[in-house]
Formats: C-alpha cells, structure tokens, sequence
C-alpha cells in the first residue's frame, strides 16, 4: 500500500476529525450513563440517552444522518409522533385513576401546577427564545418527559435533547426540589391535615373515565387528542379487565421497546456543533424555574381551596399536581409523614398527580392549537 | 423585538383554557357519578 492510499484511509476513520466539541459530548455521555447506573437517576432513560449522545458525537458514523439508523428512530418515532402517544398507552395502563374520579376537585390542583408552564414560557422569550420554542421549554414545568418530547418535536426540534433531558432530570430531582417548597409555602399545622379517606370507586366509573376525559378533553382541545387519547385507551385496556394481554402489553413489552428507541433518538440529537452553546444552560436554569413555580401553583390552590372547604385538604397535595408520577406524591406523603407520622397523604396525592399528567397534555395542545 | 402580545394571549387563553377543560371534566366525572349513584338506589 504506498503512501498515498494509506493516507486517505487514515482520513477515513474518525481519529484524525475528533474535536474539543466531541470530546466535552461523550464527557457529557458518560455522565448520564454515570448518573442512570449509579445513582438510579431514570436510569431508562438517561442510560440510552448518554449512550446515543457518545455515539453520535463519534465522527463520521453513518448512525444520525438523513437516512442513518438513528436518524430513521427519530424521524419515525419521533418526527411523525409516534413514540410519546405509544408512551402514554402505557402509562395509561399503568395509572390508576380511582383517586381522581373518588375527588375530582384535585382535577383542579393539576391544573394550577401548570402555572410553572406559563410562567417560564414569559421568562424564555424574555430570554430571547422564539414563542415556539419558550413554548417548548415551559412545557418542562409540567414534569411529563413524553409530553415534552412530543411538543419539543413539534414547535422547536432544535431543542429537543436539552428540553428531554431538562425535563427527565427534573423528574429525577423531584425529591430535592420540591420538599424545600412544599416547607416554605405551607405551616407546620396545615402539612400535619390529616384528610378524609377517599371514596371506594366502582369498576364501571373506572370504565367510564377514559371515555369521558377523552370525550372532554379532545373536543375541547383536539390538538392533545395524540397524546389525551392514547393516555385513555391504555387506561381502557387496564380497567375493561377483558383485554389483559393487552394492558400487559402496554404496560410492558411496548412501553419498553418505545423507551428505547425514545432514548436513542434523543441522544442522538445532541450533536458537539448543535449542543454546545448556552442556550442548553438557559434550558436547565429556565426548566428549574418552570418546575418550581408549578409547584407552587398546587400547593397555594390547594391553600386556597380551605378557606371554602368544610373538610380542608392538606395543601401538600397541591405540590403532586406536577405530573412526575408517583414520584411527586411519594414525596408529597414523605413530607407529610415527617410532620405526622400516622398522616398517610398517598392516595390523595396520586389525585392531582394524575390530573397533572392530563393538565401537561392539554396545555401542549393549547399551544398547538395556537402555534403550529 | 418580541411577539409579547401573542405570547400575552397564549398566556390567557393557555391558562385559563387549561383551567376550563379540567373544571368541565370535573363536572363530568361528578355528574356522571351521580347518575351513576342514581340509578344504584333506584335499582335496590
């Protein structure tokens, strides 16, 4: 082989086109690997994610080109808006309902937490973002990956590994975020509210509910009908008790296998020459902001609502009305039994969380109907 | 230099309408909870 030909071979592998960029993104990686193995930080997520931001970051890799492998997971999966419905189906199946149908009211507190989504979608134009794209970083506030992901795609792809990874990351420090804000919004007497114990719920209104919420919900704003009606079917399959095949599908094989290309597809959009440059920084410090006023929204209705209510509720509940489900009620009752040990607030949190969830989906299709 | 009236009306609206669509399907879920409570006591 003379010299010629080795060169150009040599300028064929990746080595000689490596860049400082590269290097930071595979340190960048590796961290979230680092962070999903050993710290147990969503780790369905930020391990594939990590591993796509390594792989796409190495040169010359026919992997996230038009055409490439990673890029038909994400133009597929999602580009055409397939991935975040089919997660939804999931956590459809996966969600139990009961406790918002026997309190409906805490619909309300789901709501309110999407004040954090508002709030930051000023701060981000501010900021100097586009509307489309303070859009999709406010979404963040609503601690619902999914849902985040599909508007992301939708208003602003450019963003869509910062904002995934802003919003998983969030979801994952639900525990440190939210308990000095719960504290600081709420006194000592009104965290100890022991409330009422809910309802039993009949099978049939549990059959009824997919129905009705999409019924409500799609009419009312169609734009969230991917996402609203997908969360509902997988919940009809959970509650129908007819199709378990299907529910366990959903739940699992499906919701694994969309996982994973999710992941792969967002890491792989986290390219050296896209990626670094500080709007991610802004990202980060704005979704920090968009998840701490939306837990302030629940917590202060919720304080709002006892100077009507006969029987109070205890205002941390209005802190689960972000959707990170159930990781926000698990710390909603973590907080409350640190005051009251024998104060069980699970149950009556998992209420708004899940109202959370639909609230996050029907802002993002508020923002469609206004922005596509 | 921003779109601050469209983002002012997204705001509203967004929010608000965000707040419209939960209170509507709270009162669904409630009337259809009566109904439902209804026509339980009429049967027994």
């Amino acid at each position: 082989m003379d010299v010629f030909s080795l060169n150009s071979l040599l300028l064929k592998t990746g080595i000689f086109h490596l860049t400082v960029g590269h290097l930071v993104m595979w340190a960048i990686g590796f961290l979230f690997i680092y962070l999903g193995i050993k710290k147990d930080f969503e780790p369905l997520l930020l391990v594939p994610i990590g591993f796509g931001i390594f792989i796409v970051n190495l040169p010359l890799t026919p992997l996230a080109d038009k055409g490439d492998l990673i890029w038909i997971f994400y133009h597929y999966g999602l580009e055409w808006e397939v991935i975040p419905p089919l997660i939804f189906m999931g956590v459809g199946a996966l969600t139990d309902f009961g406790p918002l149908i026997a309190n409906p009211k805490t619909l309300l507190l789901g709501a309110a937490a999407q004040f954090g989504v508002y709030v930051t979608f000023f701060g981000a134009i501010a900021l100097g973002f586009t509307v489309k794209e303070a859009a999709s970083i406010g979404i963040i506030g609503g601690a619902d990956g999914p849902t985040c992901i599909y508007l992301t795609a939708k208003l602003a792809p450019r963003l869509l590994g910062a904002n995934a990874i802003a919003a998983y990351s969030y979801m994952a420090m639900v525990p440190l975020i939210q308990p000095p804000i719960m504290r600081l919004l709420t006194s000592k007497k009104e965290r100890q509210i022991v409330m009422k114990q809910l309802r039993p719920v009949s099978k049939l209104e549990k059959i009824l509910f997919p129905m009705i919420a999409t019924l409500v919900i799609c009419l009312l704003v169609p734009d969230s009908a991917p996402l609203m009606a997908m969360l509902m079917l997988g919940n009809l399959f959970r509650e129908c008790g007819v199709v378990q095949r299907l529910s366990h599908a959903a739940q699992n094989e499906l919701l694994n296998i969309v996982t994973i290309f999710l992941g792969i597809a967002v890491g792989t959009t986290m390219k050296a020459e896209t990626f670094l440059n500080p709007q991610p920084i802004f990202i980060f410090i704005l979704g920090l902001i968009a998840f701490s006023f939306s837990t302030m929204g629940g917590l202060l209705l919720a304080k709002f609502f006892n100077l009507f209510l006969k029987d109070k509720i205890n205002p941390l509940i209005g802190s689960a009305g972000v959707s990170a489900v159930p990781m926000a009620a698990r710390v909603t009752q973590r907080v409350g039994q640190q005051e009251n040990p024998r104060n069980f607030l699970l149950m009556h949190a998992m209420g708004p969380n899940v109202a959370g969830v639909i609230g996050t989906a029907t802002a993002a299709g508020m923002f469609l109907a206004f922005l596509k | 230099m921003y779109n601050w009236d469209l983002a002012f009306k997204i705001f509203i609206f967004g929010f608000v309408g965000v707040f419209i669509c939960l209170t509507v399907l709270m009162f669904s879920i409630q009337i259809c909870g009566a109904i439902l409570k209804g026509s339980k006591n009429k049967k027994s």
